[in-house]
């Protein structure tokens, strides 16, 4: 009777840690997922004064800088707390759009040598590659931290404990946009 | 042979038929000035060398038939050396003046050639305290640190030098460790799971005091190498700290001990992890210094140096990197040796100050 109980007070205090470890990892995702969101906000502070200091070619590439304002509000609206999966991964695939967006929108800018040649505009688009270092850095702790989580609730009896728990995985973020992840068919170049 | 290393073969014999080989043609005279004095010493003391030659086989036959095999060993040594002082006299004064023409000449032009100055002599002093502060190195006593390379490279203020560390000695005669008991003191340690306080044990105290100095031989040294140090015009926020797994215990309670607030970063890399163990007190600041090109231009770094066993530190706009190397990157050899053997060291020389340079090139931290 005696073993008995030793036992199960054993897999008791086992099942607690296992669980504070589970609590732990999915704290440290969540507190990288503010880091990733912090860095979000400061791109999107950045786009509007990136878009007024090319105003005057608004009129030569009026779809362009409607696409980039429709993201940005996107990316704003969905740049919530929310920490349900499924609102994350929503966030995540919004952000990969609007920076495709962008790396499109300076892309275009290059075709005016004006606008290059413009101080403002050259520091904007430095502080824009910096903030998007920053969404690097910030996307890897926040990647290994997911991994580390969701490792640890899909492994038994990790996944026992995160049922009770109701924890679930976190989806991983990967900026590439899906079509830009698709294997390249040669033949689309080559005419 | 890749393409770098054939683009860094062709930049370096440009570098060497316009800039190099004009200085080395001037102190080659000087060079054969010294060669044909070590020569004329050879020459005259020739007679002298023969006679001592043929007195030491005497005296060694004399010896051994009396079956005194140590003594013998040391009478002939000291004979030789008494017979050959003249020349070995002449050969140190030719190199030292060789290697100190060398010095001014060849190392200012290809620290020219990089916009870097170039000191023999290490004036202002190197800030070595900063690494030891920072937890990267031991405290030391005496410093001997030389060939200094400073300068402003692409806006950031770069300084390298070679150093040898000796050890603080107490007056047992260890280092500071030595005067420890097991259970004497506490110490802070990192794990994966944080910062735990526990007694010192003699595993400990044994680790730090395995450098016990008795004379100038270089395992008497806490460190012999290069120091690397990066002043950055922007400051980073946080401390990001990367140990050489080799020491990681050693210097986990060093760092534990100055830096509470550090904790381990887990980084993508298989091969960077097995060589490095990362702490810093922001996750993100560290993804963000230690990017993927970061990561394999240190690993880079230990096939250069032939070293995995060095530490570096991101801490207040400032990058310090010590890498222990008991030979000096700049060292030059002696008079004797053939030009090919001099432009072959000097290409070494070229291309480690242009992996150094590449750290910043790839950190690209003066251009955020």
């Amino acid at each position: 009777m005696s073993l008995l109980a030793i036992i199960v007070v054993a897999i008791l205090v086992a099942a607690y840690f296992w669980y504070a470890n589970i609590i732990a990892r999915k704290n440290k995702a969540l507190e990288a997922l503010a880091d990733i969101d912090v860095q979000f906000k400061k791109r999107h502070d950045l786009i509007p004064n990136i878009l007024s200091l090319t105003e005057k070619y608004k009129d030569y590439e009026k779809d362009l800088f409607t696409q980039v304002t429709e993201l940005r509000s996107q990316a704003v609206a969905n740049n919530s707390s929310n920490q349900n999966p499924g609102a994350v991964d929503n966030q995540f695939a919004v952000e990969s759009k609007l920076q495709a967006g962008m790396t499109k929108f300076f892309g275009v800018m290059e075709n005016y040598p004006d606008l290059k040649s413009e101080q403002a505009f050259a520091q904007a688009q430095q502080s824009y590659n910096e903030v998007q270092e920053q969404i690097a850095a910030a996307t890897r702790f926040y990647n290994a931290a997911v991994a580390s989580l969701n490792n640890s609730i899909q492994i038994f009896p990790g996944n026992l404990l995160a049922k009770f728990a109701n924890i679930t995985a976190l989806p991983a973020f990967y900026a590439a946009n899906q079509e830009d992840r698709q294997a390249i068919n040669a033949n689309d170049y080559i005419k | 042979m890749t393409t770098t290393e054939i683009q860094n073969a062709d930049d370096f014999n440009q570098f060497y038929s316009t800039q190099i080989e004009p200085v080395l043609s001037e102190i080659e005279q000087q060079r054969h000035t010294l060669l044909n004095n070590v020569k004329d010493t050879e020459i005259k003391s020739a007679p002298r060398i023969h006679l001592t030659n043929i007195l030491s086989v005497i005296i060694g036959i004399f010896l051994i038939l009396t079956g005194k095999l140590m003594m013998t060993l040391i009478i002939v040594a000291l004979i030789q050396i008494i017979g050959r002082y003249p020349v070995l006299l002449q050969k140190n004064t030719a190199n030292r003046q060789f290697q100190e023409t060398y010095r001014q000449r060849i190392l200012t032009t290809l620290c020219q050639h990089f916009s870097l100055n170039y000191n023999y002599n290490v004036t202002p002093p190197f800030p070595t305290q900063q690494f030891v502060d920072v937890g990267i190195l031991h405290s030391f006593n005496t410093e001997q640190s030389r060939d200094l390379i400073s300068g402003n490279y692409q806006g950031i203020s770069l300084s390298l030098v070679h150093t040898k560390l000796s050890p603080i000695i107490n007056s047992r005669g260890g280092s500071g460790f030595a005067n420890l008991t097991p259970g004497s003191s506490n110490i802070l340690e990192i794990t994966s799971t944080g910062i735990h306080e526990r007694k010192i044990t003699q595993e400990d105290i044994d680790k730090f005091t395995i450098f016990t100095p008795q004379d100038d031989k270089s395992e008497n040294y806490n460190f012999i190498g290069h120091l690397i140090m990066l002043q950055f015009p922007k400051l980073f926020l946080g401390k990001t700290i990367i140990v050489s797994n080799q020491f990681k215990s050693l210097f986990e309670s060093l760092i534990a001990k100055i830096h509470m607030d550090l904790s381990l970063v887990t980084l993508e890399s298989q091969e960077f992890n097995e060589l490095f163990t990362v702490y810093s007190s922001d996750q993100v600041e560290a993804r963000y210094l230690l990017t993927v090109s970061f990561m394999e231009q240190l690993i880079s770094l230990t096939h250069l140096f032939n070293a995995s066993d060095f530490n570096c530190a991101f801490v207040q706009g400032q990058f310090m990197l010590a890498i222990p190397h008991q030979q000096n990157l700049f060292e030059q050899g002696d008079v004797d040796q053939s030009t090919d053997a001099i432009k072959s060291k000097l290409l070494k020389c070229y291309d480690n100050l242009q992996q150094v340079l590449k750290i910043i090139d790839i950190l690209k931290l003066n251009q955020k």
